[in-house]
C-alpha cells in the first residue's frame, strides 16, 4: 500500500494506491476518484472479527456526536490489479499522517478524522462536562492498533511536542497522543463571561506526547458567515 | 492561488467568461460576446443550460489584464494543436483567439452529474485556460476511472462517462458518494479535490 499526501496543502487530498487484498477505510463519501477496481463497502461496522471494535449502531450514533460520519466507507480490491483512490476532505486545509504502532493512543477532534489503514481501530471518547464548554466537539475519536492514520485541519497543521504542558486555543486541536490530558481554562475576563461566550477558554495539555493544531478555527468564521446567506 | 496575467501586443485579442476581469490597462477595450449567438443563448438559457457569456478583450496599444477564477484553486493552461478538449461547464476560464468553443449538451446523464448541463468543447489552435475549486489532479485514464460528481473539470473526447452509483443500493444510499461517473476509453482526465457542493454541506449546519 503506498499514501501519498498530495504537495498542494491548501486543499490537500490523499492519493492510496492499494494492492490485491489490501484494504483501507474513511469517512464516507471522502472518495473523490478510484479505479474501476476499486470497491467500495459501507457499514458502521457491526460485523465481527477485527473491524467489530468500530462496529454497530450505538458506535456509529457516538461518531456522530464526535463530529464525523456515521457510516464508514471500506475500500477493497475487486481483481488481481493494484488500484488507486482519491479521497479530499471537504474543507480546506492540509493533510497530515500520523503514524499508530500499537502502543500509544490518538484522539482525534471532531471532524478531523479523514481516514485510516483498515487495522486502526476507531472508538469514542467522551469528553464529560468539559466537553461542552472546549468549543470542540462532545466526543472524541479514539485511534488505537497498529497503521496509519489521516487527519484533515482547516489551515495548516503543525505538530507540538509536550513535555510538560502547552496550551492551545479551543478550535485549533486536531489531534493529541494518550499521555496528555486536557482541562479546559480561561485565558481572561471573568468565568461568567467566558462560558457564554466560549472564548477566552483554552486548552491545556499535561503530560507527555504530540498535539496537532490548525492554524485557523473554523468554527467563528463559519458562524459569522452562516448567517449572511439566505435561510433554507 | 491561480489567476492569469495577459500581457498583450497591439491587435492582439484575449477572451475570458464574462466577470473574470480583475484589472485592465486602459489601453486593453473590453466588450461582452454572447457564445453562439443571442438566439441561441437564449435558447440554451430556456433549456436550462449555460449562455455562456464571454469578455473579448482587444489591445489598442500594448497593455494587460488580470483574469481571475471565481474560486480558489489551480488554473490550467492547456496547449491545443488542433486536437480538443471538453470542459466542465464552470470550469472554462479564458482563451486565445484561434480556439473554437461550443457548447454541447452533456445528455440527460449530465443531470445529474453535478458538472451541469453543458460541456463545453474548444478545439482549434491555441490555448484554452480552466480553473478549479481546489488542487487540480491530473489522471492518465487507461481503460476506466470512476469520479466522484462534481470532481471533474475537464476531459480529452477520447473518454466518454455514464452515470451510475457506486456498487449496489446500499453502497449508493449509504456511502455518501451518492453518483458517481463512471468513465471509460483511454486519456486525460483533470480534476477538482474538492467541490462547491461540499462545502455548501459543510456550511450547511451552520445556517439559520
Amino acid at each position: 500500500m503506498n499514501i501519498t499526501i498530495s504537495a498542494d496543502n491548501t486543499f490537500a487530498s490523499v492519493h492510496v494506491e492499494l494492492q490485491p487484498g489490501e484494504t483501507f477505510q474513511s469517512e464516507s463519501s471522502a472518495m473523490y476518484f478510484a479505479t474501476s477496481n476499486v470497491n467500495i463497502d459501507v457499514s458502521t461496522y457491526s460485523k465481527s472479527g477485527k473491524q467489530g471494535k468500530s462496529g454497530g449502531i450505538m458506535k456509529g450514533v457516538k461518531r456522530l456526536f464526535a463530529g464525523e460520519s456515521f457510516f464508514l466507507s471500506k475500500y477493497s480490491i475487486l481483481d488481481d490489479q493494484p488500484g488507486m483512490l482519491g479521497i479530499a476532505p471537504e474543507y480546506q486545509g492540509a493533510i497530515e499522517k500520523i503514524e499508530l504502532d500499537g502502543q500509544t493512543e490518538w484522539y482525534c477532534t471532531g471532524g478531523s478524522f479523514l481516514a485510516a489503514t483498515s487495522d486502526v481501530a476507531l472508538d469514542t471518547r467522551f469528553q464529560g462536562i468539559k466537553g461542552f464548554f472546549t468549543g470542540e466537539s462532545i466526543s472524541f475519536l479514539k485511534l488505537g492498533g497498529h497503521g496509519t492514520v489521516l487527519i484533515e485541519a482547516y489551515g495548516q497543521i503543525e505538530r507540538h511536542e509536550v513535555q510538560d504542558e502547552f496550551i492551545v486555543d479551543t478550535g485549533h486541536v486536531v489531534a493529541y497522543s494518550e499521555g496528555l490530558e486536557y482541562s479546559a481554562t480561561k485565558v481572561a475576563g471573568g468565568w461568567f463571561k467566558s462560558w457564554l461566550a466560549g472564548e477566552g477558554i483554552v486548552l491545556r495539555f499535561r503530560g507527555t506526547g504530540y498535539v496537532y493544531t490548525q492554524s485557523h478555527n473554523y468554527v467563528g468564521f463559519l458562524r459569522t458567515l452562516g448567517p449572511m446567506l439566505p435561510s433554507r | 492561488m491561480g489567476h492569469l496575467v495577459v500581457q498583450l501586443a497591439p491587435g492582439e485579442k484575449f477572451y475570458s467568461e464574462g466577470g473574470a476581469m480583475s484589472f485592465l490597462d486602459p489601453s486593453v477595450e473590453i466588450q461582452p460576446r454572447l457564445l453562439g449567438g443571442f438566439l441561441k443563448g437564449i435558447g440554451r438559457k430556456l433549456f436550462g443550460g449555460e449562455s455562456l457569456f464571454l469578455s473579448e478583450y482587444t489591445a489598442t496599444r500594448a497593455g494587460k489584464v488580470g483574469i481571475a477564477p471565481g474560486h480558489l484553486g489551480a488554473v490550467e493552461e492547456c496547449d491545443l494543436k488542433g486536437n480538443t478538449i471538453m470542459l466542465t461547464s464552470g470550469s472554462y476560464l479564458a482563451h486565445t483567439k484561434a480556439v473554437n468553443l461550443s457548447v454541447r449538451f452533456g445528455g440527460l446523464r449530465s443531470f445529474f452529474s453535478g458538472e451541469g448541463v453543458c460541456l463545453i468543447e474548444c478545439s482549434g489552435v491555441g490555448k484554452v485556460f480552466f480553473n478549479t475549486y481546489g488542487a487540480m489532479v491530473c489522471r492518465e485514464v487507461r481503460g476506466a476511472l470512476t469520479v466522484d460528481t462534481g470532481h471533474v473539470v475537464a476531459f480529452e473526447p477520447t473518454l466518454d462517462y455514464t452515470i451510475g452509483g457506486m456498487g449496489g443500493i446500499k453502497q449508493t444510499l449509504f456511502s455518501g458518494e451518492g453518483l458517481v461517473m463512471k468513465f471509460r476509453g483511454n486519456g486525460k482526465i483533470w480534476l477538482q479535490s474538492r467541490t462547491v457542493g461540499a462545502l455548501a454541506g459543510w456550511l450547511r449546519p451552520y445556517c439559520r
